[in-house]
């Protein structure tokens, strides 16, 4: 039993080397403290165990990374659901400003056709009441055909973007797939791979955000990335996704992993940016577009009953104001005026008789009062608009809502996580001054060792 | 909780970002005036004011239908009390030339005046107005009455809406007035009576005394039609100004925002952005690094 001059000198030398390696992990905490994605590292020092109990010194057993499975994957599910809630809210303000941009609306469009109408009703035979009648419902019809055709356009720029992204996905998947290889061959080799970890949880922060993501990691260190009810990364084997217009001009995702089967989720793409966006193209834009067709069907053929009783100026009957459309699929986009009245204002039925030309004015009346008569079994046309723009109105309010609630539960979750793994730079500084007094003392114990050694070495030299 | 830079600096950001949407808010609404700039401002709220846009739009046309039709009518109440003042001046003409001391050559004179009274009556029935003429029933494009008198118009009545279901007649019958549809022909008699003044038939210069009295009879009864119905659609014309000024009133209420209101949440707002930017910069100014180490 009992130390020796040498074994202090082994000490202090372990006592250098582990304070160097905690102010390294310092250090690179320092260092890092705005990189996204970096989880802090702790040096873990032990005493090292010797037979007689004593005189080991202090070993680093390696570097360790804050980390919790439970906020990070948290953290992960509010990312998923905060992605939906942006690329939805994003499509929708888009949808709202083609259905009710500040001027020129569908609403003022229908408004300034009654209107003109109106105008008729005291100058039935007038040219001009006759040209801005059929000036307004030319208006009209192309301010509900455009705002059809916006809708469409906007419903494929949504299909290409799900498409661009999921190049995107694919690419951070099958990284993540490539980065578990390297952190397994890592620590197969003994070593603690943090900054692979990092970069692994950052990719799978950014898949979370894309399409929604859980991480599982067993026991045995197998590695899942589980998304929209499958797996996207299972260890070294990454899924392929893939979108595209499918029946009904309908965003479709499928995944494909390793050599396996495609496997249709679409259903089940309810979270990221994707699950945004195949909502929005799947449900939102249809909608409103079934309601955009409904009105011009009603619209049209509540017009054209009238119109079509009666007489133009030049004695014919049986001309229809707008195109008829055969069924309601469609009739939005295909709404125009009909060729039997374009640049004709002659042909606008003003008399419901041939005898009344060209001062009767009673189908005019008729047509005019259409604006306060519900069109097919709902309200009024500007009303069955307003209802259009209310319930558009509802869900892009709701999808702001949703964003805004979402940007504050990522902030939460982002901080739960921070709290575990982010840097504090006030601690990080006591770290620093504690672990340098560390190494002066440790430098101390070698400079005494050293001292006490060079006096035996003389005294022994002397004697 | 173990407190890190990234949670004060992500919490900051996100206490900054609420209080910049709300200053970008309430800027808006102070810059519009309107509290309602979009659907997603308020669903229900903008389906209200689409809905009373167009009940605005409505009665707006209905008014401005009304009050020209009403001039119309006026123009025809006009033209018709000229109409009857010519015929008052036939009869005087028919007394003149009924009494028994007037030569044959006094009454072909006589004729001549009353031929002239025949070519003012035709004028007068072929009366136009702001679309057309007046007394054609919807025959509004072309005269009603030929330069013989003969009617080539029709009974046709107009009407406009003063409400959703409500209509007023916008023009009176010329045929009812002038013609033997309204029980005289009126241009008939005048010409009638110029014939028996230049034929020196006093007999028949007598039977239109009565007859012109008929006449003028007849066309005050239309002038009367056109009066009411002019009235009418005036009446209606106030109704719908009242009711578009009380629509106008609630859609104020319901869109405008209320600029006192409107401006102290907005200082309040800015105060508050002002006061994040602040904490912000300190919060992220302390640092144990900068205090001790730098």
């Amino acid at each position: 039993m009992g130390g020796s001059l040498f074994g202090l000198l082994s000490i202090a030398q372990s006592g250098l080397a582990a304070q160097t390696a905690a102010l390294d992990a310092t250090g690179q905490n320092v260092s890092n403290v705005n990189t996204p994605g970096y989880s802090r590292v702790t040096a873990n020092l032990e005493t090292i165990k010797t037979p007689n109990g004593y005189d080991g010194g202090v070993d680093v057993s390696g570097m360790q990374r804050a980390f919790s499975a439970l906020t990070f994957g948290s953290m992960l599910t509010e990312q998923g659901l905060g992605g939906a809630a942006d690329a939805r809210s994003t499509a929708l303000s888009q949808v709202q400003s083609v259905i009710a941009p500040s001027t020129g609306s569908i609403g003022d469009n229908i408004d300034s056709f009654f209107a003109s109408l109106q105008s008729l009703e005291t100058s039935p035979s007038d040219p001009s009441a006759r040209t801005g009648v059929l000036d307004a419902a030319t208006t009209l019809a192309q301010s509900i055909a455009s705002a059809a055709s916006s809708l469409s356009s906007q419903r494929a720029g949504l299909a290409t973007q799900a498409e661009s992204l999921t190049t995107t996905l694919n690419s951070n998947l099958a990284q993540i797939a490539a980065l578990n290889g390297q952190i397994a061959a890592a620590r197969g080799s003994g070593n603690e791979p943090t900054n692979l970890e990092d970069q692994r949880d950052q990719l799978a922060s950014t898949v979370s955000t894309e399409i929604g993501a859980q991480v599982v990691t067993d026991a045995n260190g197998d590695y899942t990335l589980l998304s929209s009810g499958t797996a996207l990364v299972t260890n070294g084997t990454a899924a392929t996704l893939t979108a595209s217009v499918g029946a009904s001009q309908n965003l479709q995702i499928t995944s494909t992993l390793g050599d396996g089967t495609p496997e249709d989720i679409t259903q089940n793409v309810t979270s990221g940016t994707l699950g945004g966006l195949v909502e929005a193209t799947n449900s939102d834009i249809p909608g409103v577009s079934s309601q955009l067709d409904q009105l011009a069907y009603n619209l049209s053929t509540s017009v054209n009953a009238v119109q079509s009783a009666g007489y133009g100026l030049d004695g014919v009957t049986g001309r229809n104001m707008f195109t008829q459309p055969a069924v309601v699929a469609g009739a939005a986009a295909a709404m125009a005026i009909d060729p039997a009245v374009a640049n004709n204002p002659s042909a606008i039925a003003a008399s419901s008789t041939a005898l009344g030309l060209p001062g009767g004015n009673d189908n005019a009346v008729a047509m005019a009062q259409l604006a306060d008569q519900p069109l097919g079994a709902s309200n009024n046309p500007a009303d069955a608009f307003g209802a259009i723009a209310s319930s558009v109105g509802n869900l892009t309010a709701t999808a702001n809502s949703e964003q805004s609630l979402r940007q504050a539960t990522i902030t939460q979750a982002q901080t739960l996580n921070s709290s575990v793994s982010g840097v504090s730079l006030d601690q990080e500084m006591t770290n620093l001054d504690q672990f340098q007094r560390a190494y002066e003392a440790s430098s101390q114990v070698l400079q005494t060792a050293n001292t006490l050694l060079g006096e035996l070495m003389t005294s022994m030299a002397n004697g | 909780m173990r407190i890190t830079n990234s949670m004060m600096a992500s919490t900051a950001l996100l206490d900054e970002s609420r209080a910049s949407q709300q200053v970008y808010q309430l800027t808006q609404e102070s810059a519009s005036g309107d509290l309602i700039t979009q659907p997603s401002d308020d669903p229900t709220g903008f389906g209200t004011l689409v809905s009373i846009d167009q009940q605005l739009t409505v009665m707006q046309g209905r008014s401005t239908a009304a009050s020209k039709a009403a001039n119309d009518l006026n123009t025809a109440s006009s033209a018709l009390s000229s109409a009857s003042n010519l015929l008052d001046q036939a009869q005087q003409l028919a007394i003149e030339g009924a009494n028994g001391t007037l030569d044959a050559a006094s009454r072909a004179n006589t004729a001549t005046s009353v031929n002239g009274l025949v070519q003012q009556m035709i004028e007068i029935a072929n009366t136009q107005g702001s679309s057309g003429y007046l007394f054609g029933g919807t025959q509004t494009g072309t005269p009603p009455f030929d330069a013989a008198g003969n009617f080539t118009g029709n009974n046709g009545v107009t009407q406009v809406a003063v409400s959703d279901t409500m209509l007023v007649n916008s023009n009176v019958s010329g045929a009812d007035a002038f013609t033997a549809a309204g029980g005289s022909n009126v241009i008939g008699d005048l010409q009638a009576l110029a014939t028996a003044l230049s034929t020196n038939n006093v007999a028949a210069v007598q039977t239109s005394i009565t007859q012109m009295q008929n006449d003028q009879n007849q066309v005050t009864a239309v002038m009367v039609q056109a009066g009411a119905a002019s009235a009418s659609l005036t009446a209606s014309g106030s109704v719908l100004a009242n009711a578009i000024t009380a629509t106008q009133v609630t859609r104020s209420n319901l869109d405008n925002a209320a600029t006192p209101t409107v401006y102290s949440d907005l200082a309040a707002a800015q105060n508050s952005y002002q006061a994040a930017l602040s904490v912000t910069q300190q919060v992220l100014s302390l640092s144990s690094f900068t205090s001790s180490a730098i």
